[in-house]
């Protein structure tokens, strides 16, 4: 099992201890850093170069989105996993800019329960993309409100597995999830990556091309607002 | 002294000391000569009034302009379905000028509080007496102005109040999310944590189980409230998508003996294009209002919400079609918090819109509501389309 060096950044006393305590459970985790704020967040992840940062949106100083992509910069293997109180799509859009993998975002409300951020620390470091179920869910009601979406053209079950696959799940956890045999959802898996047109990128990469896929559509939904651009 | 002709009455009011409480409401009679004053209050008729009785009264129609010789009046404002008292005024005061001004209705109720003498100058007889003396008719009406003059100025004032308020609730509510709110999930991680980790028995690990549950619980009430300050997908997505996120959520939540209702929300022209925020947060709450009140009073099955923003204009509708209101009972009723009815006018007033309210008994309720904007010079033509439905209580 590989030690996965972790970097933590919230502004809250509260959360930081939290966070510390559920990822000591996992002998391979080591919290390496702690940080406040976004600047001392990034100061930290230059000097200790760690795999995973764990970092809130809302900071002062600098937020976790600017400074993940200064850690990124310097850091260019390094993986992020951001926890917002908003599940605002344009934070996650944001997120995503530079690249999909290794990337998770994770709302404060599903983070109670702890195997999730045990999880996500875990999917990332592999290079996957993880998205919260809560708000992948909303994108999916929000996109199923509007008739010209792609989402349409999938099946019921298929749907679900976009879900799953966005939850960066891999086919073994989904197959748990779901109750399906693995080669059904492999197969199904497979199928709405060629409806979504990403069956050209491999493995992992490919799943992460569908998550962005997915949320990128989304901005052809009227109300959802392109921060910042 | 009784005041009883006109002469009496211009000494009464010369020989007045303005004290600051009347000085609002009250004329510079200094301003006119002694003959241009009695001549003006001998178009009038004097009337003496015994004490907790009516000048003037919602609705009574009249639009004379009272001149108050003797004796104090309260003067009461309509306010949350009761008559609030705003102001006492006494002798040199002037009362009912804004009917006696534009002959709209009375707009406020003034009582007697103790025996008085008022001088009374009917529209008509204003009029003939500004043929003969239009220099005294241009300062009256000038000084009147003044009055309401004031009145405005404060209005403005208010309004700057309104928006400051509106931020603090903003603020409030976002130090409740990010900070309250993160710390009770924090709490509950680690209660999480040592129901795995520790070695309890299972009655204990029952009793911690609950307990988490409970704080989650909390939190997640601490958030409906927090929405319900000031809604963050209000401050970062802009009006449709935290309009939409409400009736979704609202929706979800059966209310005991409702009838199913549907709500269907249309949009245009939104796109990726924000409001000011000032107009988002007075729609947003004049919208919320409307939707309360369809699932609280109207009984209402379908309901059309319609929202259009054009090229420099904004035009809204929320039409239901439950049980109505009495509108004939009194056009009154519009301008009294019924139903928050006149802080829905205020919110579009606000920003220089008008909100008309048109109602049946039996038929329903519309809202047709319209607001200027800032020309734009790309107009999305997207548009958008939902529907929300509850379901009646199956208890």
């Amino acid at each position: 099992m590989d030690t996965i060096r972790i970097l933590l950044a919230d502004d809250s006393q509260y959360i930081r201890t939290a966070y510390q305590r559920i990822l000591e459970t996992q002998s391979n985790f080591h919290v390496v850093g702690v940080a406040s704020d976004g600047e001392e967040a990034v100061q930290k992840a230059l000097e200790l170069s760690p795999d995973v940062a764990v970092l809130d949106i809302r900071m002062p100083r600098v937020n976790g989105l600017e400074a993940a992509h200064r850690m990124i910069r310097d850091l260019p293997s390094i993986r992020i996993v951001m926890v917002s109180g908003y599940d605002d799509l344009g934070y996650v859009r944001e997120l995503l800019k530079d690249g999909p993998q290794g990337k998770a975002y994770l709302l404060k409300t599903s983070i109670e329960d702890v195997g999730e951020l045990i999880r996500a620390v875990e999917a990332v470091f592999k290079g996957g993309t993880v998205l919260d179920p809560n708000l992948v869910q909303k994108m999916v009601r929000v996109h199923l409100e509007h008739s010209n979406s792609e989402l349409h053209q999938l099946t019921d079950n298929e749907r679900e597995m976009l879900e799953l696959m966005a939850g960066g799940y891999e086919d073994q956890d989904i197959s748990l999830i779901a109750n399906l045999p693995l080669e059904q959802v492999a197969l199904l898996t497979q199928q709405v990556l060629e409806k979504l047109g990403e069956s050209n990128a491999a493995g992992m990469d490919q799943r992460s091309q569908a998550v962005v896929r997915f949320i990128n559509e989304s901005s052809s939904v009227s109300y959802i607002v392109d921060e910042g651009t | 002294m009784t005041v009883n002709s006109p002469a009496q009455m211009v000494t009464r009011l010369l020989s007045l000391t303005h004290t600051e409480e009347y000085k609002g409401q009250s004329l510079d009679y200094r301003e006119f000569s002694r003959s241009e004053l009695e001549c003006l209050l001998g178009i009038g008729t004097v009337r003496h009034l015994p004490a907790e009785e009516p000048l003037t009264d919602d609705h009574d129609g009249s639009t004379e302009i009272y001149f108050l010789m003797e004796g104090q009046v309260e003067v009461l404002v309509p306010i949350a379905d009761d008559w609030v008292k705003r102001a006492v005024l006494g002798p040199g005061s002037v009362l009912g000028e804004v009917a006696f001004l534009d002959m709209g209705s009375r707009t406020a109720r003034v009582l007697t509080a103790s025996p008085c003498t008022v001088v009374a100058i009917t529209r008509e007889d204003f009029l003939e007496f500004s043929a003969k003396h239009p220099s005294v008719a241009v300062r009256l009406l000038w000084q009147l102005g003044g009055i309401l003059g004031s009145r405005l100025r404060r209005l403005d004032l208010i309004d700057a109040t309104e928006v400051a308020r509106e931020q603090e609730l903003k603020a409030l509510a976002q130090e409740l999310h990010d900070e309250t709110m993160s710390d009770l999930t924090a709490l509950s991680m680690e209660l999480s944590l040592l129901g795995r980790v520790s070695q309890l028995d299972e009655a204990a690990q029952a009793d911690l189980s609950e307990t988490r549950g409970r704080l989650v619980a909390t939190n997640l009430r601490l958030r409906e409230i927090v929405r319900g300050i000031y809604p963050a997908e209000l401050v970062n997505l802009g009006l449709v998508a935290a309009f939409t996120s409400y009736l979704d959520n609202r929706m979800s939540r059966t209310v005991a003996g409702l009838t199913p209702l549907r709500i269907e929300l249309k949009t245009e022209g939104f796109g990726s294009q924000r409001l000011p925020e000032v107009i988002e947060i007075d729609l947003y709450r004049m919208l919320q209002q409307a939707v309360t009140n369809i699932i609280q009073h109207s009984q209402a099955s379908e309901v059309k919400i319609d929202l259009r923003w054009l090229q420099s204009e904004l035009r809204f509708e929320v039409v239901d079609d439950g049980r109505g209101f009495d509108q004939k009972r009194s056009h009154d009723n519009m301008n009294r918090t019924h139903f928050g009815l006149a802080n829905m006018k205020d919110r579009v007033e606000r920003h220089q819109g008008l909100l008309e309210i048109t109602s049946q008994v039996g038929t329903g309720t519309s809202l047709i509501g319209w607001m200027p904007t800032v020309n734009r010079e790309e107009v999305p033509t997207d548009s958008s389309a939902a529907t929300f439905t509850m379901k009646a209580d199956g208890g």
